[in-house]
């Protein structure tokens, strides 16, 4: 049910086309100028929240173009990213680089240390690749520790953020839009690059790796290109957030977070451009909601047992969502759709 | 299927129910010193971000209490402290604990920052290395001055807007080196290494800065060795490396967690300060003793404390005020309490006399967090804690380390003994 | 020479105490196809359990023993029967998902329950101290090393000789043919649960008897994955070599190359990983696992 009724595909324009009718422009149209007007109506702390969710997303997309498309599964999502983070803030910090100029150079580095990584998985696969990706994110916080002349150590880094001229992205609205500039085009990008050759090929390995092998799909170079595409995003992402906080420390990468980014895809839906947005939106909205409601449990429980619950109530809510919705909320979506384009027909 | 469909809308209802609740909350907690005018009752918030889940569990939650109990008191006798009758609170002021669980997660700990600034509180709180490194920077834009349980020496790296009731590590460390010279009667130069926690923490401490100044007074630096912060398995390697190299001194910041289990094994290997192989090993306040001694008991004899707060028995009037106070709020707690009880009270403290010395400049209506900084936390001169920290608290804009001595403690015969003070260095890393 | 055996001893020690880990990864990763990633958390909790049996109820060793895996059976029960079994058919990673839900969860729990705080229960457990000229062995951990033991053998005797054991090799190796043998499939998997949550719990209280225990101690987890890793998934007996070897070449890699990193090192932590990564490109299927050939 891709289309409401009644619309038919005329052209290999139309069918290729991702907004397909005039409705789905104007939706388009009206969920970005909401989007960037929203510095207008809401505080800080929902531009900060905003921000994190739309560095978060562009990180995101780079795990579904690797997990969700290619099905190489990486549990080292932000060790990639403090890649990108650590080559943009000591470029910009040591060598007076501007942020335009470090951007690409993050998003390049992380693309290498991916493939770097993404070696093994020319010879294994499943469980291997995770682990291969686990010992990734361990390697790379432990080497940026290790190199404290250049990358700060334990201490951390200070960064400049960016500026073009002499505008600084220095207030919540201003890095808003830059993050949410970088978070369009991430979008738009993930979107196109499972359309192409490259994407398919993606798909192909996904879905048999043999079979994809014995129709012409070099391996080899697929899944390493997967690797490299994956990481660039989360080289971005992690440049963005580090030039945020114009301070860069590897706990700002900690483990628990690439296990997270695997859930926020798990519940989006794997391989869904709108599933990343779905996951990684609804578990930081749970995340925050986890953080007000700790509070005002402590009216009737100790503060920390408070704190637990709540942190109790993310992990059910996350199990009964995977029992009851196990393809994700992407899923789920398209059947909605379905639904109402049909009611109220039910077939 | 029905039934699957009603659970699935319902958990997707709870997610929903976010996104007003994220919008209401800033609105709700709108700051109370825009409200109308004078006689009414204003309430100020103090507190900040605690890490209720996560390694500092324990001791965040002991500070919390810390936090609540004494602003309970304070709320109700409207003074300082008992030794201070002449600071007093305004009659129509009232003070709250605002806290979030971040977790210790750096993302979360920027947004519920925003949030609490939103929501009116003019102070901060940063409960780790982790926060403390991120939220430092804004903290300092934004004018507004932190308490902190983290005391790692990128703070005074330049000095910022978060405020320490304990030394900074490597003061510790220079001290716990001073302290170890004195008694040391060899004619050889005492060999040093560092044996510390393997995060962000336990490495701050190891800088060229600090080994400069141990190699001028006389000692010889072997190296260093990292434990887990939390040890899965006992640091026999990175012992033994110490006893094959001939190392006299060690030092680290490590928590409980992980000083604990170093002790015992040292005690297994045979190394301490009065076992076969004569080792001494001291550790940054975030070891606390008063956690140690009752889980260690004369297993930890020769462990020495750098910067720790007084013992619960003290009978200075700080530590009979946090006696009094835990006894009155917490009976079931008493003699079990975690010692970060006592932090609680101390930043709170900070917090409310930096909110009280502002509002001696600026009325209370038109308060803001710059103001609290400026006329509050940098006026901050002599705090008596009551004989809790080693000297009383005194900050400024380039004196972010609130006393100028560091108290070593060691344990003896499974009791804590006070083994004097000795003055800060403030050694810290130059960027 | 002194330095060295200490060394292989104490690594030995550590390595068997992995290895007990790893093997309730293995259970659950052969019979169920699904990556654990709360393997580590099971062992957080039998830390505390211990604590909380030895500690503050005042058991015998024995009975606390036996009452934590009292609990840890209860424990797998519930797990598998409530949030795995509904996700039998799903993609292995909604599993993956689960378990990363059930790990959030085991956090929370041990938060509310022992308040996070760090629980040492040093000296409860009892110890033989063993000294051979100056090398010694954490006196836990040679009766860690005989529980490891026992509960291998026992293991070992389950899967040889009795009708359940049975089945679930079976199930490891097609669960389309078992099913039609008239296995029940379920049965297996909530066997392999509860052997992995006991297993764990054993391992945590003897990790706790150690170094205390803590919410942090789940990580030990993750050097779990690293034992698997290098005995190969498919075989048990490869997963106790491979933690002895792990065990030692850790603390070996740090004694000896951690003077001379630049910054010290820090290597007994990361040294898995990268055990790992020379194991995948050189030998991918571990030292002792099958190699699967593929077919479409």
């Amino acid at each position: 049910m891709a289309l409401p009724s009644g619309t038919f595909n005329q052209s290999y324009a139309q069918d290729m086309a991702i907004f397909r009718t005039k409705t789905q422009w104007i939706l388009l149209f009206a969920f970005l100028a909401f989007l960037f007007t929203c510095p207008l109506y809401s505080g800080d702390r929902i531009l900060t929240i905003l921000t994190i969710i739309g560095i978060t997303v562009i990180s995101v997309h780079g795990l579904n173009i690797l997990t969700g498309y290619c099905n190489q599964i990486s549990i080292g999502h932000a060790g990639f990213m403090a890649v990108g983070a650590y080559t943009s803030g000591m470029l910009t910090a040591h060598l007076g680089w501007s942020f335009w100029a470090a951007l690409p150079c993050a998003a390049l580095m992380a693309g290498l240390v991916g493939i770097l990584f993404g070696l093994p998985s020319l010879k294994v696969k499943g469980f291997y690749l995770i682990m291969a990706t686990i010992a990734a994110q361990f390697i790379i916080i432990w080497f940026i520790l290790q190199f404290r002349n250049i990358t700060g150590g334990g201490d951390g880094l200070a960064v400049p953020r960016p500026e073009i001229g002499d505008f600084v992205f220095k207030s919540k609205a201003s890095y808003f839009y830059l993050v949410m500039i970088f978070a369009c085009l991430a979008t738009f990008a993930a979107t196109n690059i499972v359309r192409t050759r490259a994407g398919r090929a993606f798909i192909a390995i996904r879905d048999n790796e043999l079979a994809a092998e014995v129709m012409g799909v070099n391996l080899w170079a697929y899944k390493l290109l997967a690797f490299f595409i994956g990481c660039v995003f989360a080289g971005v992402a992690g440049a963005l957030l580090v030039h945020y906080v114009a301070f860069a420390t590897v706990d700002q990468f900690p483990f628990m977070n690439s296990v997270w980014y695997l859930g926020m895809l798990i519940v989006g839906g794997m391989g869904s451009t709108a599933g990343v947005i779905f996951g990684v939106v609804s578990l930081k909205l749970l995340d925050e909601l986890v953080v007000i409601v700790g509070p005002m449990l402590a009216v009737v429980v100790s503060p920390q047992a408070a704190a637990s619950l709540s942190l109790i109530m993310r992990g059910l809510i996350i199990i009964i969502f995977l029992i009851f919705e196990p393809r994700g909320l992407a899923h789920r979506w398209q059947m909605v759709k379905a639904y109402y384009r049909l009611w109220p027909f039910s077939h | 299927m029905a039934k699957i469909k009603w659970l699935f809308v319902a958990s997707l209802l709870i997610m929903l129910v976010a996104l007003p609740l994220l919008g209401a909350c800033g609105e709700e907690e709108a700051p109370p010193p825009e409200g109308p005018p004078p006689p009414v009752e204003y309430t100020l918030y103090v507190g900040g971000c605690f890490a209720l889940t996560g390694a500092y569990a324990e001791d965040m939650a002991a500070s919390l209490a810390g936090y609540e109990d004494y602003i309970a008191w304070v709320n109700e006798n409207k003074i300082l402290a008992p030794w201070y009758p002449d600071k007093t609170i305004p009659d129509n002021v009232t003070f709250e604990v605002l806290w979030r669980d971040d977790e210790l997660n750096v993302e979360k700990v920027l947004s519920i920052y925003e949030e609490l600034k939103d929501a009116g509180l003019m102070v901060e709180r940063v409960s780790g290395s982790p926060q403390a490194l991120a939220l430092m920077n804004l903290l300092n834009e934004d004018r507004i001055g932190a308490t902190s349980a983290a005391a790692g020496p990128y703070l005074l790296s330049p000095p910022k807007t978060i405020f320490t009731n304990y030394p900074i590590y490597t003061d510790d460390c220079a001290a716990f080196a001073d302290w170890f010279l004195e008694n040391w009667t060899e004619d050889r130069a005492p060999r040093f290494a560092f044996l510390t926690a393997d995060n962000a923490m336990g490495r701050g401490v190891v800088t060229d800065e600090l080994k400069a100044y141990l190699t001028s007074i006389g000692y010889e630096i072997v190296g260093e060795q990292y434990v887990p912060l939390v040890p899965t398995a006992p640091p026999t390697t990175q012992l033994l490396w110490l006893k094959d190299n001939g190392v006299d001194a060690c030092f680290g910041v490590m928590i409980n967690p992980g000083s604990q289990p170093t002790v015992k094994e040292m005690n297994n290997l045979n190394m301490g300060p009065d076992k076969a192989y004569k080792i001494t090993f001291g550790c940054a306040t975030p070891s606390h003793i008063q956690v140690f001694v009752p889980a260690m008991g004369e297993e930890g004899n020769g462990f020495v404390v750098a910067g720790g707060y007084a013992s619960w028995d003290d009978t200075g009037v700080g530590m009979t005020f946090a006696n009094q106070l835990l006894a009155a709020n917490r009976p079931d707690k008493v003699g079990a309490m975690h010692i970060m009880y006592v932090d609680g009270i101390i930043e709170a403290m900070t917090q409310v006399e930096a909110l009280r010395l502002a509002m001696l400049e600026v009325p209370v209506e038109e308060l803001t967090p710059a103001d609290v900084l400026e006329y509050g936390f940098y006026r901050i001169k002599s705090l008596d804690i009551g004989g809790i920290t080693s000297t009383p608290l005194t900050y400024g804009p380039a004196d972010i380390e609130g006393v100028d001595e560091v108290r070593i403690q060691q344990v003896q015969d499974g009791k804590i003994v006070d083994l004097g003070t000795y003055p800060c260095h403030h050694i810290y890393k130059h960027q | 020479m002194t330095f060295f055996l200490q060394l292989i001893v104490s690594g030995f020690s550590l390595g068997m105490v992995y290895a007990l880990i790893a093997i309730g990864f293995v259970i659950i990763l052969k019979c169920s196809k699904a990556f654990n990633i709360a393997q580590g958390h099971f062992v957080m909790i039998g830390g505390y359990l211990g604590f909380t049996f030895l500690v503050t109820f005042h058991l015998p060793v024995w009975a606390s023993l036996l009452a934590a895996i009292a609990v840890a059976i209860v424990m797998g029960l519930l797990i598998e029967r409530l949030t795995l079994r509904p996700l039998i058919g799903q993609p292995v990673l909604a599993v993956i998902m689960m378990t990363i839900a059930l790990a959030t969860v085991f956090e929370g729990l041990a938060t509310l329950i022992w308040g996070g705080e760090y629980k040492a229960y040093h000296g409860v457990l009892p110890t033989i101290t063993l000294r051979i000229g100056e090398i010694s062995v954490p006196p836990e951990m040679l009766i860690g090393i005989m529980v490891s033991v026992v509960t291998v053998a026992i293991l070992m005797l389950l899967f040889r000789y009795t009708k359940s054991g049975l089945a679930m090799r079976a199930t490891a190796e097609d669960e389309q043919v078992v099913q039609s043998a008239g296995i029940r499939v379920t049965t297996v998997y909530a066997l392999s649960w509860v052997i992995a949550c006991v297993v764990g719990v054993i391992s945590g209280i003897i990790l706790g008897g150690v170094s205390g225990v803590m919410v942090g101690m789940s990580q030990v987890g993750l050097k779990a994955f690293a034992v698997v890793l290098l005995g190969g998934v498919n075989s048990i007996g490869g997963a106790i070599i491979a933690g002895i070897t792990l065990g030692m070449l850790e603390n070996i890699a740090a004694g000896y190359l951690d003077p001379l990193l630049p910054a010290g090192g820090g290597l007994a932590n990361i040294f898995p990983f990268i055990v790992i990564i020379i194991v995948l490109v050189f030998r991918p299927h571990g030292l002792f696992g099958l190699v699967e050939i593929e077919r479409i």
